[in-house]
């Protein structure tokens, strides 16, 4: 078999593999919601992803945005008993804008200074949402209590009916990403990630392909900000707190980085381990952090970088049995 | 006919004075050269020609249009072509995609999301063509950090070269080639020059002297002398600041 044939091969029982995992995934996990729940933030570690494994950028804002889309949602609801679609396509329109404004303003500095202004940002729109209590709840929260109907007989309220409604949305963004990694627009983030100057020295006006990048970004954390909220039938303040951001690093450094599979992994780690340690211990967050520190020490790429050397071993012990035999 | 011109070109990094009045001229189809010891301002009028920053004062001319303050990029796409003194590839890449880079970056390709970068036919032969050129193309699907410092700066002239530019401006193409290979580079620049103008930033005087059709001597970021390798040769000025009094 050659190289080329191997790597299609396994490209595609990767993704093979991969569907089978999110058909399973709601009937593996102690209760369905929480698949759903591992989507939603597996949106968020994708979007991540996105930003430091293939543009370079470590952003700290992932909160806001989806806190926006989330608030935007509920709102709409509350006051429009809005159309499902109509209300999350308004709700990432209203993210989109956001991170058009935040993004341009972030982006006139690099590196460390882009991740400061993104966690400035953050607690900007986490105070307005604070503040602006009439509108938003302040740290009560939003409680519309509404998950709509998809059409007169599809009811999302079965938690199972919901996980596959995000589910159309999560392979939505997964698919997309994957082209986006794969097209020339992709080759050129990850060649700003690796050689920022030499890049605009090539031709190629840097900034705007970091500005469609955040802004991509945010409207897809948009996009699960709204299903979020009809998730919960809630809108919470956390969800807008530099914690959440933070949690989305955790579980995207956890799952690793390199590669967009690290967002799952990362994410159905973090929520179940954080569901079920929970209930066992209150000092959860100990585990967690543990973990956190070791994978980071000892397996850099994280869980999938993991798995793919492990994948690799186990080849090349099959492979020289093979040639020994 | 003059293809860039530079006038009176100071920059000034806070106290410190890079470049002081520098003036050079170099016509189309010349090989010019600078050279001046360390610290000079050679680098520092690459960048400001190339748009990495601004000047303090002064103008960069390119076929009598005011260049300055333009941003690199879009210098890149008026034609001019530039390498780095440290080797400046995209490591975690491979070799073809570093190329390939650089030939897709002509042409609406970039903002396309959809299409696969291996789908791209025209930049993808280019960008095999340049690999043959310079001697890569079997180690066309290595990561371009897994290549040899020599071969780093072989990818590198490779990737310099594939936005086809008008003028070419190398900064110490051969800083760190050994001997072999610094007369393969040579001889690669002086093929180029056959049909490229080139500005050429260079350590090694008897390379400068044999190649150069025209050399500016900067010291202390202003030009000391300008003229053929000839006539620096026999500068006294130059002598005594550079070449070293004999």
């Amino acid at each position: 078999m050659s190289f080329k044939t191997r790597e299609i091969l396994k490209e595609n029982v990767l993704l093979v593999a991969f569907i089978i995992y999110l058909i399973i995934l709601p009937f593996a996990v102690p209760y369905p919601a929480l698949a759903t729940e591992i989507l939603i933030y597996g949106m968020l570690a994708l979007t991540f992803i996105l930003l430091l494994g293939y543009v370079g950028l470590l952003d700290f804002g992932t909160a806001a945005f989806f806190a926006i889309g989330a608030y935007s949602m509920g709102l709409l609801l509350k006051f429009f008993h809005i159309y499902i679609l109509l209300g999350m396509f308004i709700s990432v329109l209203i993210t989109t804008i956001f991170a058009l404004a935040i993004g341009f303003l972030c982006l006139r500095r690099g590196g460390i200074y882009f991740a400061l202004l993104t966690l400035a940002f953050n607690e900007m729109i986490f105070f307005i949402i604070y503040e602006w209590r009439d509108l938003t709840g302040g740290d009560s929260g939003l409680h519309h209590g509404i998950r709509p109907d998809l059409a007169p007989f599809l009811s999302l309220q079965p938690e199972i009916n919901f996980y596959f409604f995000t589910l159309i949305f999560f392979v939505a963004v997964f698919y997309l990403l994957l082209r986006l990694i794969h097209s020339p627009f992709g080759s050129v983030l990850q060649a700003i990630r690796e050689n920022e100057l030499r890049t605009t020295v090539l031709g190629y006006n840097v900034d705007r392909f970091k500005l469609t990048a955040f802004v991509l970004a945010g409207a897809i954390r948009g996009l699960a900000g709204s299903l979020f909220a009809m998730y919960q039938k809630f809108v919470g303040i956390e969800i807008a707190s530099w914690v959440t951001s933070g949690n989305v690093i955790i579980m995207s450094l956890m799952g690793g980085v390199g590669s967009l599979f690290g967002g799952i992994v990362g994410a159905t780690i973090f929520i179940i381990a954080s569901d079920i340690l929970s209930a066992m211990w209150e000092r959860w967050l100990l585990i967690i952090g543990i973990v956190f520190v070791a994978v980071v020490l000892f397996i850099p790429g994280g869980v999938w970088a993991g798995l793919e050397i492990l994948y690799n071993k186990l080849r090349l012990k099959s492979f020289v049995e093979k040639i020994s035999s | 006919m003059s293809l860039l011109e530079t006038e009176n070109l100071t920059k000034n990094f806070g106290g410190l004075r890079a470049l002081d009045n520098v003036s050079i001229n170099v016509k189309k189809g010349e090989l010019h050269s600078i050279i001046g010891p360390n610290g000079a301002g050679k680098t520092t009028l690459f960048n400001v020609i190339s748009g990495v920053f601004p000047p303090t004062s002064g103008k960069v001319k390119f076929n009598g249009k005011d260049i300055t303050g333009l941003k690199p990029y879009q210098i890149s796409h008026l034609g001019i072509g530039r390498s780095f003194q440290v080797i400046s590839i995209f490591p975690a890449l491979t070799v073809l995609e570093n190329v390939r880079l650089a030939t897709q970056s002509r042409g609406s390709y970039s903002f396309n999301l959809i299409k696969k970068v291996s789908d791209l036919k025209e930049p993808t032969e280019k960008a095999y063509e340049l690999l043959e050129k310079v001697g890569l193309r079997e180690k066309a699907s290595w990561k371009a950090g897994q290549l040899s410092h020599g071969e780093q700066r072989l990818l590198d002239i490779a990737i310099t070269l594939a936005t086809n530019p008008i003028l070419l401006m190398l900064d110490e193409p051969t800083s760190g080639l050994s001997p072999e290979e610094t007369t393969k580079t040579i001889e690669t620049i002086r093929e180029l020059a056959e049909d490229r103008t080139i500005l050429l930033i260079e350590h090694k005087i008897n390379v400068v002297l044999d190649v150069s059709d025209v050399i500016t001597v900067l010291h202390r970021g202003c030009v000391l002398a300008e003229g053929t390798p000839e006539e620096i040769q026999r500068d006294v000025e130059v002598q005594k600041a550079y070449l070293g009094v004999r």
